[in-house]
């Protein structure tokens, strides 16, 4: 008898405390928004990876290879430590040339690449590789193995023919199908000594020219592969060969997922992320419910501003790439008249028709949104409970790759004009043209995703 | 004495019409009207704000039992301002014993005085109603709505003030009244 009145307490002491917790959610029923499949990158064990490296083979290459007196020949260094950088991300490194086409390089050769010779062609223009540069190729190559990691060695210097109608679509055709499998392009640009001379200049009469008096130009490593790889190079090339504050590079990350994560996953919102208005409120209390939905519980007065809610850009945008340009909010808010918790029933809950009521910011460090900025607390009815749910989505992709290498840019039809001004430091030409290739490639490739979800239960007072 | 009973007795035939009308609105608001009665349609289309409301997910069902709740509380603090005020004045008219040159005009400054701050206590309580915080109805009016309210009220309970105290002003005090000495002997 005993044992089954004390049965009887246990059972109604867990049912009675199971109903609390259920009441003290205080929430209205509402879906949570799925979550966007992050592509993430495999931690596929180093060793089992090949790397491709690819040089470009043509002839305004060689003046990188010769120094010029009183500046810093970073190709050179840069190059051949790009080798063992290579090495070490991957088990094997297979090297290649390509120009015309892609030919391999035979290991005993590989030391030539920094050498003038490396790019001189004793045959026929028709038989040599170093008329032309086929980019698309190593694309090509890219998109047939996507498991390797390619690096591929150039000067990016193409004409506009070369990026239009079907030669541009052999470039970006590869590239969509290598975005779409999750990897991404990395750009690395150094500004090196250069001594030679640059062909296919266009002028304005349709013609090409070529200039010997540049002393300077950039030239580009271009990864692709996975994000983790593409940083570790550019992180190896940084701490060893761009430690000189004189010298100049510049990085740029395209890819198709430039969200690092959604916040939720990990539980990574706090209270710190909200302003302090919030978490210095009468009966604040943070919380997850529904395994990993922050909610912010407290009182707050009628005549309060909008509340503000920030996240730092590098917890949610891939440091480099492209990042995200365009951001959108799905909301909503719900009241009741009741609002001691345990006497809300479902029917209390009522879906407010309002849909724009928050709005969305981004400055270079963080993204704030601001809560009851569009339909101010003191417009909505005191006296009640709220609950708001909130969905922060990235949804469309920046263009910051662009404008990191506009200063390294000349355009087609004012290629003449910048070479006829004599100039030490040669531009490349329509370097920004290619990187909004590059970009609208993985634009189109990008999915809006879900950042953030969050949830605020308040009383509103008067 | 008596001249006092019978001033009452005239200031409550005065406010008796008026009275019944917002006794009937009290009554009606106390026991709640049906959603399809002419005053919750007329409530619904002049006095909220259905716009907000609806915003809310909230329809006039679901805030009515505030906003009669406003009403009668409103109404019940202005009948019974009114009603003391009047009978009020009726009681004191008659301990007006002024008597100097011009008295006709000095029982009219007394009456302008009282009459002024019956009108702005009728404000106080009509504004203290409709703009503060104090009720949570409040929010539900639309701006018109309040408007319609603050006019309604204040023509109502100034008439029926108005009308006590002509007819329960002391006979000796009545020119103190406007138009009190209009009125036919027999009142």
């Amino acid at each position: 008898m005993k044992s089954s009145i004390l049965n009887f307490l246990i059972i109604l002491m867990i049912s009675t405390f199971s109903i609390v917790e259920a009441k003290d959610n205080c929430a209205p029923e509402f879906n949570l928004a799925k979550p966007t499949s992050i592509i993430k990158q495999e931690n596929k064990d180093s060793t089992d990876k090949s790397v491709f490296i690819y040089f470009d083979q043509s002839l305004s290459m060689q003046g990188y290879t010769k120094n010029q007196p009183g500046i810093k020949n970073l190709y050179v260094n840069v190059i051949d430590d790009l080798q063992q950088i290579a090495e070490n991300v991957g088990s094997k490194t297979y090297y290649h040339s390509f120009g015309k086409s892609i030919v391999p390089i035979k290991e005993n050769k590989i030391s030539q690449v920094i050498k003038p010779s490396f790019y001189e062609c004793t045959g026929s223009a028709a038989d040599c590789n170093n008329q032309e540069s086929k980019i698309h190729l190593p694309f090509k190559m890219a998109k047939a193995n996507p498991d390797g990691t390619y690096i591929i060695v150039t000067d990016l210097f193409l004409s506009s023919k070369q990026l239009v109608g079907g030669t541009l679509s052999q470039l970006t055709k590869p590239l969509k199908s290598v975005l779409k499998k999750g990897k991404s392009v990395g750009i690395i640009g150094v500004m090196s000594s250069f001594n030679g001379t640059i062909y296919d200049i266009p002028t304005n009469e349709g013609g090409t020219v070529s200039y010997t008096e540049a002393q300077k130009r950039p030239f580009y490593i271009i990864v692709i592969g996975d994000q983790k790889e593409i940083n570790r190079i550019k992180k190896n090339l940084e701490e060893q060969h761009f430690n000189d504050p004189e010298d100049k590079y510049k990085y740029s990350l395209i890819t198709s997922s430039p969200i690092i994560q959604n916040l939720n996953d990990k539980k990574l919102i706090t209270e710190n992320n909200i302003s302090s208005k919030v978490t210095k409120a009468d009966n604040f209390k943070f919380d997850y419910i529904e395994e990993n939905l922050p909610v912010y519980k407290f009182d707050i007065r009628n005549k309060s501003k909008s509340i503000k809610f920030k996240i730092k850009n590098s917890d949610i945008i891939v440091k480099g790439s492209n990042g995200v340009s365009n951001f959108k909010i799905e909301n909503t808010l719900w009241s009741s008249k009741e609002n001691r918790c345990n006497k809300i029933n479902d029917e209390d809950w009522k879906k407010d028709k309002r849909i724009n009521i928050s709005k969305i910011d981004q400055n270079e460090q963080e993204l704030t949104l601001s809560m009851f900025s569009e339909v101010p607390l003191k417009k909505i009815f005191w006296g009640r409970k709220y609950f708001y749910i909130v969905d922060i989505y990235a949804e469309k992709p920046g263009n910051a790759s662009e404008e990191t290498f506009e200063e390294w840019s000349v355009r087609d039809a004012e290629a003449e004009e910048f070479k006829d001004g004599n100039p030490v430091e040669f531009k490349t030409l329509n370097l920004t043209k290619i990187i909004k290739i590059l970009n609208s490639v993985a634009n189109d490739e990008f999915q809006p995703t879900l950042i953030a979800s969050l949830a605020l239960n308040f009383n509103l007072l008067k | 004495m008596v001249n006092i009973l019978r001033s009452l007795l005239l200031s409550l035939v005065g406010l008796a019409p008026f009275a019944a009308v917002s006794i009937f609105f009290i009554i009606s608001m106390i026991v709640g009207v049906g959603p399809d009665s002419n005053l919750a349609t007329y409530f619904g289309d002049y006095i909220i704000n259905s716009e907000s409301l609806a915003d809310a997910g909230d329809s006039f069902e679901d805030v009515s039992n505030y906003l009669f709740r406003f009403m009668y509380e409103l109404n019940i603090a202005l009948l019974s301002l009114t009603v003391v005020i009047t009978l009020g004045w009726s009681v004191g008219s008659h301990y007006l014993n002024i008597d100097a040159p011009g008295k006709a005009k000095i029982y009219f400054i007394h009456w302008v005085i009282v009459s002024g701050v019956f009108i702005a206590l009728l404000f106080g309580i009509v504004f203290y109603f409709t703009q503060s915080t104090a009720y949570l109805a409040q929010q539900f009016l639309s701006g018109s709505g309040k408007t319609l309210i603050i006019i309604a009220s204040l023509v109502l309970y100034t008439i029926m003030y108005y009308v006590g105290v002509l007819l329960g002003t002391a006979r000796f005090a009545r020119s103190s009244v406007l138009l009190a000495n209009k009125l036919p002997g027999g009142f």
